[in-house]
Formats: C-alpha cells, structure tokens, sequence
C-alpha cells in the first residue's frame, strides 16, 4: 500500500506538468488581456509598449510559461494583475468559504440520500421507492439553482425564516450560531442537488447486491435482515458511492458558482468568474492547477478507499 | 428643457463670473446651513433693519417643505407635517397653522425672487437659528426634522476591484465606495450646476484661460491631517505622470507645462520621474498661490475643462513614498485604507462579502443624516426578494424585470433619463459598411420604434446620434432613418449587392455576410436586441452572424483588434455634450480608446474643435447640431436609444434625488423614515 502511494504520488507530477501547459496556453490565448484597460486611451503607445515590456507581456509564451513555473516551483502563486493582491491569500480567503459550504452540503446529502437509497432499495416498487425515484428524477432533471431560487423565495422572502444571503451579518463579530444559520439554506439546498443522485446510486447498487448469494447465505444463518442489510450488503453496495466521493471532490470547490451567486458566498466559483472576467492570468493559473490537483487526488482518494470498502482489493 | 437652460446659465455663470486675474477670495456674505448642510441661492440673502431676507423656496424645500405659490393673493404656503406657515408679499402679518404672527419686516421681491425672513420661516418650524457676528454666518438646526440615523442597506452586483482610489477607480462598483469618501473641487446640485465642495469658489479670468480655485480652509481628511492646496496640485499631477495607470489621462492637453510635465522635461528629478514618484511642487500650469489657494492655466480656452476637475483629492501626505504606478494595488501602503474627506469613512469589509460605511460627523458640508451604509455584494437575480422582503433601500433594475418591481407594494420606482446610450457601431474602415450606402441602407431596415416599444417596453427615448436628448446641445432635426426597408434596398443595389439565390445580397461572388459582436452577459435587453436586428436585416438580404462574447472580448475584438462588421456597445456619458472621446480623430487612431468604428472626418474634426474652444453656449449648440446633421448622413454608428434609468426604492427612503449627477450625490442629506 506505501509503495503505491508513492507509486501514485510521484506519477502526478508529470501529469500536473502536463496539465499546467495546457492550462497556460487556454489562459493566454483567450482574446482580450488583463493589461488592456490598465492604460488610458491617450497613454503615448511608446510609454504603454515600455510598460508592457517591462511586464515581461510580449515574451514569447514558452519563456513566460517557464517564468510562472519556477515561480511556481518556488511557492510563489504570483500577484493579482490587477489588485497585485498576492494569489495565496485570496486562495486563502476563498477556499474555507467553499469548504464550509460544500463540505455541510456533502455530508448532509450523504447522510439523507444513503438510507434513503436503501429503504428505496429494500422495498423496491413501494410508494417510498416511487416517491424517492420521483423526487431524484425531479432534482437530476431540474437545473440545480432552481432548488435554491425556490428555497430563497419560500423561506427567506414568503417566510422569512433565514437569511436570504451572505456568510455572516454584516457588521457583526463573528458567531458560529449566526454563520451556521446563514448556512441553512445553501447548504440545504445544495444538498438536495447531489442527494438524488446519490440516492439513486445507492439503490441500484444496493438492488445488485440484495441478490447475491452472500447476502441470501447472511439471511440464511439467520441474521437479522437489519444487520443483513446495513452491514453486508451495504459495505459492498457503497463501493459506487465512493467513486462518486471521489469523482465529486473538484465540483465540491468548482461546482457551486451558481450556488455562491445565488447566496452571495464568495467562494471559489466566484473567484473563478472574477477572475475570468478580468482575465487575471496569475488567479486563472492557479485556481485551475488547484481544480487539476483535487481531479487528481479525489482519483487518489477513491482508489485508497475502494481497498477500505472491499477486502478484496489490494494495491501492492 | 429643463436641463437646456440649466446648462445655458452654467455656462453664463461661467462667463460671467470671469474677473481679474489676481481676484482675491470673494467675499461670502450670510452663508447659511441647515442642519449643517450649506443652502444655496440663486438670489444672494439680503440684510433688511438687522434681519436677513433669503428666497423662499430654496429654504422652505431644505427644511423638507413642501411649498406653494399663488399669484392672486401673492401667497407662500409652506407645508410640513402638521404645521403651515403662509407669508404675504408687502405683509407684516403670517400665519403659522392659521394663527397670525406680526413681522419686523414684510417679505419682498427682488430680481424675481420673494425673500422671506430666515429667522421667522426657520423658527416658525420649531428650528434654531444662530447668527454668528464675526463671519455673518447663519446656522439653522432642527433638532426634530429630519429623522438621523439609521443603517441605509444598499447591494453592489459585482465584488468591487480593489481600486478604492478616485483617480484610479475605474468600475462601477469601486466607485459607489470612491464616490462617498472623496470629494473633488466641485459638485453638482439638483440643477445639475457645479456648486462648491472642496473648493469655496471659483473663477475665471478675463481671457478664460486661468482658472482660480479658492479652497475651503476648515476641511480635513478622516484622520485629521489638514486639507491643502498641495493635495490639489499632487492629485492632478499624478493623474499627468506617464506611469500613471488609471483612466483619467485625457483631456489635459490644453494645460501649460503638462507635455513637458509627461515628457519629463519639468515638475519633477529626474530620478523622481523615473521611478514614478510625484510631488506637490507647482509647475507652469498647476500651480498654488497659497495653502488654500490653486490656479490651474490653459493655453487656450477649454469649454469642458472645469468638468474634469471633479476627481476626488487624495491626501499626498500618504503617497509621497509611493509610486503612482503602484496606487491602490496591494503594494501600495494605503491599499484597503481609504483616507478621503467625504461625508462616510470605509469602517469595515470582508472581501467580497460586505463593506461597511460609517458617517463622517465631521464632515464639512454636514453630517450625513444616516449613520452608516452597509453595501453587500449580491446577486442582480435576487434583489427583487431582498427589496420584497425589506433588506434593501434601493436597486437598480433594467426595464426587462419591470413587471417584477411592478407588483411590490412595499417599494417605490422612481424612473428618471440616464445619460447613457445603446448603439450599433459599423466597421467604417473595413469591409461591406466601409461603403457609406450599407450604413444607410442597414439604418433604414432597423426598425428603432418595435425595438424601444418591445424589448426596453418603452423605458427608452429615441435618439439618432452621440449627443443625448438631455444635452442643451441636441437636435432632432436630422436623417432620423425612420424604418423603410424599400429604401434599403434601393440603397443596398446602389453599393452593388444584388439579392442571390437565397435572398441573401451577393457582390462579386461574396455573401453580404455581417459579423455582428456584441457582449452577451449583462444587459438582457442589449443580448435581445441581437436576434431582433439579425431578423429585420435579414429581411433585406443581409445576413448577420451574431457573435456574442463576455465584456473583456467584446473590448478587446472592437477597441483593439477592430475585428467585426457590426458591434453592440452601451456608454455612460459625461455631462458636457462633447463626443470627441468617442467619435474623434485621435480615439479613432488610437487602438484601446472608445472609437471602435474609426470614423472621422475633416469635417467633423473642424466643428468639434471648434466647438470645444468657445465657450459660447449659443455658437456651441450651432456647432453641435451641424455635426448631428453630418453625422446623421454619414452613419458610423446607429443609435438606438438612450434608456431611462429605474429605481427601486424602500418606503422609508428620503429626499433620494438620483438623476445625471448620479444616485447619492446628496448622500448627506439622504435619511430615513423607519
């Protein structure tokens, strides 16, 4: 298992190389550029080229590309083109915003979506399994920010019981009662978004396992079926589960923009859409290599948790 | 009209206020506030047997009166709540709520304006006047009216960049914060005329090339360091240093010394200039007579000049370390820390999230009556339930969403004409609409009446070339190309495109084929009025390509690369009617400025710079209306209206004024009901 993982690790680092070239070539060659509002119209073109120059703007991209890259290398994330605002700290303000947001978001929809997906499952073509796959249908086919429009318009204008956006109150020291009631409704539903799915994967692969002889020897011996189910099926039935955890571990920080624009909480998808926006290349660069990162270690993560989930795998 | 004669009595107070060069301060005689906020007179308060007489109206509509004038019986009434107060011309006898009072002396008028007591009218409301001997200055509080205090809750769409600056502010956004702590040498007021701010005064000379400013001595900025001419010269000149990177470095041209100034030659070491630092010293056409007094000299007479002077005064003593070209990035030490001597101070902000204004108590126009202005960075799509659930004071929305603030009981929409346009801009260098007919023909197969009556549902006023219906200088007596596809045609056979096979025009084997850029984020009504245009085109042969792109691409394709047939562009527009920014030789020369279509003309050249050199409001507006006719014919760019702002306000906001001048352009007097 060490050797794996070392195995793993050491492989990503071509592979963010990789990555990171073609990234760079996207970011630079997207018409319009950070610099192009920096100077006003009568700016003498001589004095705006000089400037220019003096950015290291018109050199060819492999040597700016190699720039960034030991800048990089040497923990340097560079500076906001336009703020010149260092980039790890805006990561550093961002990335918690989100975290908090979509974590509560993800272990919510788990905690709800697996019962459901086994209750579902157990009493397949009862009215719960109807309800539940109507319900999954409805939150897979509706466009994700709709929950969220209709939470807000429910509970926070009709009835107003929460607050409609925002991470805390404004003015106000920090609390985590106010932040966690701030957090309700986002959170909820964010939740709602991923819970059908997840509700759904667990039912079918629940279906799959319920047959399997394994389970039938289980029933056999007597067990009870609560123990039947929850503890062997379920352990086999989560193994898709944990390749969605895994697969879902860059739409965790890059999956919410509507969300944060909905509720006003400044997170990573924001900060994407800023910075895309103002064509902030040092921002693009490295919000993109963190998204890279996250695909290649939520991989990781559920390789690793595939040989917790199932004895039989093993990585040598 | 209104407007039309406003800016013709701005422009004579302009002319003549001209006096001798070296006028000393003039004299302020019963300068009078309420509250703390100066009152303005168009006809200066008059001392009659020890009692000073002011026009009614401007003092009776600062107390929050509202106020009536009847010719028959030659009657004021003024109304506030629940007390009246009624004065006659040539009477010693008013009455307050029906009771009569006797006065020492009877209201009058004079040139044209009734004169009332101050002191009576004011007391008559319950306030208190104190007169001060040594500076005859008047002080009228009312403890009771209006109500202080209270938290104005307004959203900003977008997070601010981090440009808290005003000469480096260059969003919207930024700016609603800018505009609150800063304060220039000027302002506007309701009649959108340049009243005092920093400066007390101002003028200028006989040749209309010095222009004198004579600044307030009592203004300090928020953390007391004392306001001074030397903040004047080293704000401007840093605007004029080559390393200078904000928008404002237009327009000077006409200053003495400032060539040599950009080049270098004068006003700084040389080493100061290289690396971009800036001082407050004097140079030819900058310069200080005083602590408190500021002369800028022109080489010629500039009729726009005074209006770029309203940037907000940075307090030099905190940059003279700095590099201009580091202002307000995060290598500059007053990054985030905003040090300005407006009526609010930037209390607090998560980034991002909130930003906290409190009010400046000391602020020398007066005391803002809120206490604090929170701003929260918000989505435009959910103001709607904020402003239905109260959590907001005020939005802006666009005339798409106006059925959804229609139907809100607990707000009011205030609606009023924005200096702002919406135009289609036609390649004029490259290309079919290089040819003048294509430009005509494309112009009489739009159609602007559906476009106005139903994509802006007629929150919108037709205009037909850059200068604005709401400018002294506009004229609707030009080619208006009202919708006449016949003509078109004609027009399109003309230039030699014959209608093909399809119905799509061929010339020389080529499709008559438009690249149509336009921004397709933001506003909705522009991104509707794409496939709207490419309809009616289509039906004269012309075949547009909508090509719909974010801000940034839209910029960079139109204003640099000039890479497009046809593009969609909205502009906020400066008071003063000149276009040249915009439809000028240099702009059109100079890749990154607002010429996107590249049209000039000798002719065109020759009446605008004609028109910028006199300050002859008559010989302006002769000037302008030509260059509309000449524009008109020669359809750079087809205007489609200029949009109507709307406003969505809370119950509880007072005395919100928005118009041209801008939103909260008397935030200090702005208040609260609840």
């Amino acid at each position: 298992m060490g050797r794996y993982l070392v195995r793993r690790l050491l492989q990503m680092i071509p592979i963010l190389f990789g990555v990171s070239i073609v990234i760079f070539i996207i970011v630079h060659s997207t018409p319009g550029n950070p610099y192009a509002y920096m100077f006003g119209p009568k700016v003498d073109p001589a004095v705006k080229e000089k400037r220019l120059r003096e950015m290291g703007f018109y050199d060819p991209l492999p040597i700016q590309y190699v720039r960034w890259l030991k800048q990089t290398v040497s923990g340097n994330l560079g500076y906001s083109v336009h703020s010149g605002v260092p980039v790890i700290d805006l990561l550093k303000s961002r990335i918690p915003n989100t975290l908090i947001l979509t974590g509560s978001a993800f272990v919510l929809a788990l905690v709800l979506a697996i019962p459901i997906g086994v209750i579902s499952a157990t009493r397949q073509y009862s009215w719960i399994d109807y309800t539940v796959t109507s319900f999954a249908f409805m939150g897979i086919s509706l466009p994700s920010f709709f929950g969220a429009l209709v939470a807000v318009y429910l509970l926070a204008v009709k009835w107003p019981v929460f607050p409609m956006n925002g991470i805390t109150t404004p003015g106000e020291p920090f609390r985590l009662t106010d932040m966690l009631y701030h957090l309700v409704l986002p959170a909820t539903s964010l939740a709602l978004r991923d819970m059908a799915g997840f509700a759904r994967y667990t039912r079918s692969s629940m279906l799959e396992i319920l047959r399997q002889d394994y389970v039938r020897t289980a029933r056999a011996k007597g067990l009870p079926e609560r123990i039947v189910v929850y503890k062997h099926a379920l352990r086999n039935g989560m193994i898709p589960i944990i390749t969605l955890l895994g697969l879902s571990l860059p739409t965790l920080f890059g999956g919410t923009i509507i969300f944060e624009s909905i509720f006003a909480w400044p997170g990573m998808g924001l900060l994407t859409i800023e910075a895309v926006s103002r064509r902030d290349y040092a921002i693009l660069m490295s919000v993109n290599m963190f998204f890279a990162l996250l695909v290649i270690i939520g991989n990781l993560i559920a390789d690793i948790l595939y040989a917790v989930a199932d004895p039989r795998i093993r990585y040598a | 009209m209104k407007r039309f004669v406003v800016l013709i009595l701005t422009t004579l107070m302009l002319v003549t206020a001209a006096a001798p060069a070296l006028a000393a301060r003039p004299e302020v005689k019963y300068p009078v506030t309420f509250n703390g906020h100066p009152v303005l007179f168009d006809v200066q308060p008059v001392n009659v047997n020890n009692r000073v007489f002011v026009p009614f109206r401007a003092i009776f509509e600062k107390m929050g009166a509202d106020v009536r004038w009847d010719e028959s019986t030659r009657t004021v009434t003024a109304t506030r709540g629940d007390t009246t107060v009624q004065l006659v011309i040539g009477s010693t006898t008013a009455r307050v709520n029906g009771q009569a009072r006797t006065l020492d002396a009877a209201p009058f008028i004079q040139n044209g304006r009734t004169l009332v007591p101050l002191r009576f009218v004011s007391e008559a409301f319950g306030a208190e006047v104190t007169y001060d001997n040594a500076t005859t200055a008047i002080s009228i509080v009312d403890p009771n009216w209006p109500r202080r205090g209270g938290t104005l809750n307004l959203a900003l769409w977008n997070k601010p960049a981090e440009t808290f600056n005003p000469i480096i502010v260059d969003e919207v956004y930024a700016d609603a914060i800018v505009s609150k702590v800063w304060d220039g040498l000027w302002r506007y007021d309701e009649r959108v005329i340049p009243i005092p701010a920093l400066a007390e005064a101002w003028e200028w000379d006989d040749t209309n090339t010095v222009l004198t400013f004579y600044l307030r001595k009592d203004v300090k900025f928020h953390d007391g360091t004392p306001f001074t001419a030397k903040d004047v010269i080293f704000t401007y000149k840093a605007i004029w240093h080559p390393r200078y990177l904000g928008p404002r470095n237009t327009g000077w041209d006409d200053v003495l010394g400032w060539e040599e100034y950009t080049k270098g030659l004068k006003g700084e070491t040389p080493e100061n200039f290289a690396n971009g630092y800036v001082t407050p010293e004097g140079i030819e056409g900058l310069y200080a007579l005083d602590d408190y007094t500021v002369v800028f000299k022109l080489k010629k007479p500039n009729a726009v000049f005074l209006e770029s002077l309203a940037y907000g005064i940075l307090d030099h003593t905190k940059y003279l370390n700095v590099p201009v070209q580091d202002f307000s990035t995060a290598r500059d030490p007053n990054f985030m820390k905003l040090n300005g001597t407006g009526p609010f101070k930037l209390e607090s902000y998560v980034e991002g999230q909130y930003y906290i204004l409190t009010a400046n108590k000391d602020y020398f126009l007066g005391a803002p009556y809120v206490d604090r202005i929170i701003y929260r960075v918000l989505d435009s799509n959910v103001a709607v339930g904020e402003m239905q659930r109260g959590t907001l004071d005020m939005v802006e929305f666009n005339a798409t969403e106006y059925d959804a603030y229609k139907n809100l009981s607990n707000i009011n929409i205030v609606e009023y004409p924005a200096m702002q346009y919406q135009y289609m801009g036609f390649n004029t260098v490259e290309g079919p609409t290089a040819d003048k007919r294509v430009r005509q023909a494309i112009a009489y197969a739009i159609n602007r009446d559906v476009i106005i009556q139903n994509i802006m549902l007629n929150h919108a006023s037709a205009l037909y070339t850059p200068i604005h219906p709401l400018t002294w200088a506009y004229t609707d007596e030009v080619e208006q190309y009202s919708f006449n596809p016949a003509k078109a045609r004609e027009l399109l056979d003309q230039a030699g495109w014959t209608v093909g096979p399809d119905g799509i025009r061929v010339k020389d084997g080529q499709r008559l084929r438009l690249r149509l850029v336009y921004p397709n984020e933001g506003n909705q009504a522009r991104i509707r009025t794409a496939p709207v245009v490419q309809q009616m085109l289509k039906e004269v042969g012309i075949e547009v390509e909508l090509v719909g792109y974010d801000f940034t691409t839209v910029s960079t394709k139109v204003f640099e690369e000039y890479d497009f047939d046809l593009y969609f562009i909205g502009m906020s527009l400066s008071i003063d009617p000149d276009p040249s920014d915009i439809f000028g030789r240099q702009a059109a020369e100079t890749p990154g400025s607002f010429n996107g279509v590249r049209w000039w003309t000798p002719k065109s050249e020759d009446l605008l710079a004609r028109a910028k050199a006199t300050t002859d409001i008559a010989e302006r507006t002769e000037l302008y209306h030509e260059w509309q006719k000449h524009f008109a014919d020669e359809m750079p760019a087809y205007f489609f209206y200029a949009p109507t702002a709307l406003r969505a306000t809370s119950k509880r906001l007072q005395n919100y004024q928005p118009g041209v001048q801008g939103d909260w352009w008397n935030i200090e007097e702005i208040w609260l009901s609840e």
